[in-house]
């Protein structure tokens, strides 16, 4: 086989080459004594080895054959999740990392979201007071309820400007000639 | 996965949604726990932030006022006294609470505060006291409404120095 090789001769056997090649190789095995001889040995082995699998499969019995599937469909049965909360846990599992990677995020999401409500509502507390600013004209003058000077004597002012009332109380001691 | 697993993604996933829902706020109430097993709703207590500043007044050829202390200009001026330079000694912000005494921190002599009650809701009863030089200069109770503010002044010898200690609460 110059021209030819046993591989062509093989795919021509099986078939595998295209109309051009076939035709080709046609020709050739025409004029090639070896190579017929060749082709016919592939089929004769091919017709043996294809009888001798179909003869085994016709021996094996039809319950033996039933069982087989039988035990195959179980298998199946088994692996499939059972209930809902079997599907749930299947599809977790098949998306375990997006799982994962949620958990962590909702957990982080939700260690923020604590910490800055915590902080809020600490910030909200701290800085809350009890009293509330009124505007300034809307103030009454504020009232001194008790002044004691020990060594000395007290005087009271109270002036009032746009931002509201300011009492000055000033403590002169009694050793003090000068006033303020 | 498990059983106790999906529980636990259920638990980290629900528990924020729970706590965002909580109605209850610590302005409103606040829960103490009593022997572990019961709480009650307990009022906040009433606490006022006052500004506490401390000011060295003197006399001087040309007036002055420390930059910090620029906003109590016009009040300071506008007194029957003949200072007219004003140096601020310190200045702080002190939380009262009511029926505590605080100690106003001063840079000269000592004082304290105290937040006898709160008056209309915009007012402050307040007990102020100073001492200075170990001996008592002033023990007063003012009720003063929230941003007013309050000035207890006095000599400071042998020079003719004041020492005044403004407050204003909020």
């Amino acid at each position: 086989m110059s021209k030819h090789d046993d591989i062509e001769l093989m795919q021509y056997a099986d078939g595998e080459l295209d109309e051009r090649e076939a035709d080709a190789f046609a020709k050739y095995l025409e004029s090639n004594a070896d190579a017929r001889t060749k082709l016919e040995s592939l089929g004769q082995m091919h017709e043996l080895v294809t009888g001798s699998v179909e003869a085994s499969a016709d021996a094996l019995p039809d319950h033996k054959f039933a069982a087989l599937w039988h035990e195959v469909n179980k298998a199946i049965d088994e692996a499939a999740p059972k209930g809902i909360f079997g599907k749930v846990a299947a599809w977790i599992d098949r998306h375990r990392g997006h799982v994962i990677t949620g958990m962590v995020s909702a957990g982080a999401v939700a260690a923020i979201a604590l910490v800055i409500r915590t902080n809020q509502d600490e910030t909200a507390s701290s800085s809350r007071s009890s009293i509330e600013v009124l505007p300034a004209a809307m103030r009454t003058a504020p009232v001194v309820e008790s002044l004691d000077t020990p060594d000395g004597s007290g005087t009271v002012m109270n002036f009032e400007d746009e931002d509201g009332h300011t009492t000055v109380i000033w403590v002169t001691p009694a050793d003090t000639v000068e006033g303020i | 996965m498990s059983r106790a697993s999906l529980a636990a993604l259920l638990v980290v996933v629900l528990a924020p949604m729970a706590s965002a829902e909580k109605p209850v706020s610590k302005e409103v109430a606040q829960r103490v726990t009593l022997h572990g097993r019961r709480t009650i709703a307990q009022a906040p207590p009433v606490k006022v932030t006052c500004d506490v500043i401390e000011i060295s007044a003197s006399t001087g050829k040309t007036a002055s006022i420390d930059p910090a202390i620029k906003k109590l200009e016009k009040k300071l001026a506008a007194q029957p006294w003949s200072f007219n330079q004003y140096k601020l000694l310190s200045q702080t912000s002190k939380t009262l609470e009511k029926g505590k005494q605080e100690s106003l921190g001063l840079k000269n002599g000592t004082g304290t505060a105290k937040l006898v009650e709160t008056v209309d809701k915009s007012k402050v009863r307040l007990t102020i006291s100073e001492d200075h030089g170990g001996k008592k200069v002033v023990d007063l109770t003012q009720t003063i409404a929230a941003a007013d503010w309050l000035i207890v002044g006095h000599p400071v010898p042998p020079s003719k120095d004041g020492h005044l200690v403004a407050i204003s609460c909020k």
